[in-house]
């Protein structure tokens, strides 16, 4: 936290430290020439995909990198999937709900073990915080087949729930948020607690509206993952009809590459615009996500 | 680690308070935690001891078989050789472009956010829509790659069905999707270190090189660690980048371990085999970790 806090404090305390004309403004214009060059070409590949789903070509760019006959057949392709196994809206639907339970799930029962570690410690919770620390250095990968099987024996494969419960469990939100928790004044649910209030309500209305930023944090991060995620999908789904859009694009790809590539760059506009606007609306949470997962260890 | 001392001591008085509760609170994430971690983790252990397979039923015990064949395997030879390549390249690569992207960051500059922005947002996207995007821009006939370099008198490349180049253009397709995170750790980093350094250094004559060797890498030093280390373990995991836009191809030259354990346990059903390679990552995955934070640690003292 204190690395983000800082930084953030250093912007702030930017403009009073700016001086004015000469060299270093000539230094100022060319880094920013510099740094817009190549944030545009970082971007490119983007534009190229949403160029390419106006593109009436049925090859995958065109000519030129404007389409030389713009057109929303692709689009309506899209509406319209002509009895084509993969309906893209219904994927679109898929990871939504995936995403969104997974969220909500995942920041109810994150939030309530990370208050019982920070607060109401129980017999072993040291152990079992240690234990989390050390998990976070297993790679996903190696309980991947053992995962299938368990969720196979439930005869969960293919369903809502196989592919939303391996996101409810976040070890990194775990410590995320018992360390946001640890660092509210004791003051606060002390005071509570002498007016009557018990464990459950101190979590409830005191201890959850204070941790808002780190739910934020984890929110998105779990969002984003569920969304995503490609390998987990891959595996646990069966039939065209549980599909995320991950693994629909793919779908797509061998549907429509032949020629019709405008359609799959159409979807594949679809499949990214959520994660860019939660971005462009959450930018600040990401970042101290991210910054903070470098921090984590 | 100061913030478990500061907690224990007023938690223990409450304890009183809530009696035990505690684990009323943990209890669902508990639950979850042994069905998704701590039973898999033993039973995939176990699997690997044995030779079962998912498409005939169950199999026997067969002791470290699996992994004595693994270690004459010539496939899994050739995909711990392509990730290890990719492991080598990728890594300072990432670190690299990400370090001078978070100094050119942490200039003044106008629209640094935007600029932040348009770096990071690469990383938002799922690995399926990465790599539709890049096969497209990098499709031998047509692809936007070729025309901008046969626009800027460069020859045009098949880049992703020349075994060379292949693993190549997965490095760089990598790059361009995860360096937003070395860049924001490591500009969280830069954004620490006090203005009044620079100026004083400045004052004192050094240069530009002796202001980044003396200053910025000392202050950096841990977080940059920190970074390599978690781009290392990323890196040895490398799958959809690779699967989705080579398929391992050409001629397996990018066929990685993660895609060989995706293969014989879900084509081929092997669930003992690929147990055991999953296994075998993390164990090479855990002696990296420890031969880097070992470096580290000396470089530090």
């Amino acid at each position: 936290m204190t690395t983000v806090e800082a930084a953030v404090a250093a912007e702030a305390a930017r403009p009073a430290r700016r001086r004015r004309g000469g060299p270093d403004r000539r230094a100022r214009r060319i880094g920013t020439a510099i740094a817009a060059v190549l944030a545009l070409a970082w971007t490119l590949p983007i534009v190229w995909v949403l160029i390419g789903s106006f593109n009436a070509e049925r090859i995958t760019s065109g000519t030129g990198f404007l389409p030389s006959d713009p057109t929303a057949d692709n689009w309506s392709k899209l509406v319209q999937p002509d009895g084509r196994a993969v309906n893209v809206f219904v994927a679109f639907f898929n990871s939504t709900v995936v995403a969104v339970v997974a969220t909500v799930l995942a920041l109810v029962v994150c939030s309530m073990m990370a208050y019982a570690l920070a607060r109401l410690p129980f017999r072993g919770s040291a152990v079992v915080l240690a234990a989390i620390v050390l998990m976070m250095l297993v790679p996903t990968e190696v309980i991947l087949v053992p995962l299938f099987k368990q969720f196979a024996a439930l005869g969960l494969l293919n369903t809502y729930g196989a592919l939303i419960i391996p996101h409810v469990v976040s070890l990194f939100g775990v410590v995320l948020l018992r360390q946001f928790i640890a660092n509210l004044p004791v003051e606060l649910t002390e005071a509570a607690k002498i007016d009557g209030a018990n464990a459950w309500q101190n979590y409830r209305y005191i201890v959850l509206p204070l941790i808002r930023p780190g739910l934020a944090t984890l929110g998105i991060l779990v969002f984003l993952a569920a969304w995503n995620d490609f390998l987990w999908p891959l595996i646990a789904t069966s039939t065209p009809s549980m599909q995320t859009l991950p693994l629909a694009l793919i779908t797509f790809r061998s549907a429509y590459g032949d020629g019709e590539y405008g359609v799959v760059m159409a979807s594949t506009i679809l499949a990214i615009t959520p994660p860019l606007l939660i971005f462009l609306i959450a930018q600040r949470f990401i970042v101290e996500g991210i910054s903070n997962t470098g921090l984590k260890g | 680690m100061t913030a478990a001392t500061e907690t224990t001591a007023p938690a223990r008085k409450r304890r009183k308070g809530f009696g035990k509760v505690g684990i009323l609170f943990a209890a669902p994430f508990l639950a979850l935690l042994l069905f998704l971690w701590v039973v898999p983790v033993v039973n995939g252990f176990w699997v690997s001891l044995t030779d079962t397979n998912m498409a005939e039923g169950t199999g026997g015990f067969v002791g470290l078989d699996n992994y004595a064949n693994l270690v004459t395997d010539p496939d899994f030879h050739a995909a711990l050789g392509n990730t290890a390549l990719f492991v080598v390249l990728n890594v300072p690569v990432l670190v690299a472009v990400g370090l001078l992207l978070a100094m050119l960051l942490n200039q003044r500059l106008s629209g640094r956010g935007a600029i932040r922005a348009a770096f990071i947002s690469p990383y938002l996207l799922t690995g399926a829509a990465v790599a539709i995007i890049w096969q497209t821009a990098l499709n031998p006939l047509d692809g936007n790659v070729n025309q901008v370099l046969g626009a800027i008198g460069l020859p045009e490349q098949a880049w992703l069905s020349t075994p060379g180049e292949a693993m190549g253009a997965v490095v760089l397709i990598t790059l361009w999707w995860r360096v937003g995170f070395p860049l924001l750790v490591l500009l969280a980093a830069l954004q620490d270190i006090p203005a009044q350094l620079y100026e004083a250094a400045k004052i004192d004559g050094a240069n530009l090189w002796q202001r980044f060797r003396y200053i910025t890498l000392p202050a950096i030093a841990p977080v940059l660690m920190l970074v390599v280390l978690l781009r290392l373990i990323d890196s040895f995991k490398v799958f959809e980048q690779v699967y989705l836009v080579t398929q391992g191809g050409p001629a397996g030259s990018t066929r990685v371990v993660l895609q060989m354990l995706y293969e014989s346990g879900f084509r081929d059903f092997q669930t003992g085999y690929a147990s055991a390679i999953g296994w075998a990552l993390a164990l090479i995955i855990l002696v990296v970790t420890v031969i880097q934070l070992a470096l580290t640690r000396r470089r530090a003292s």
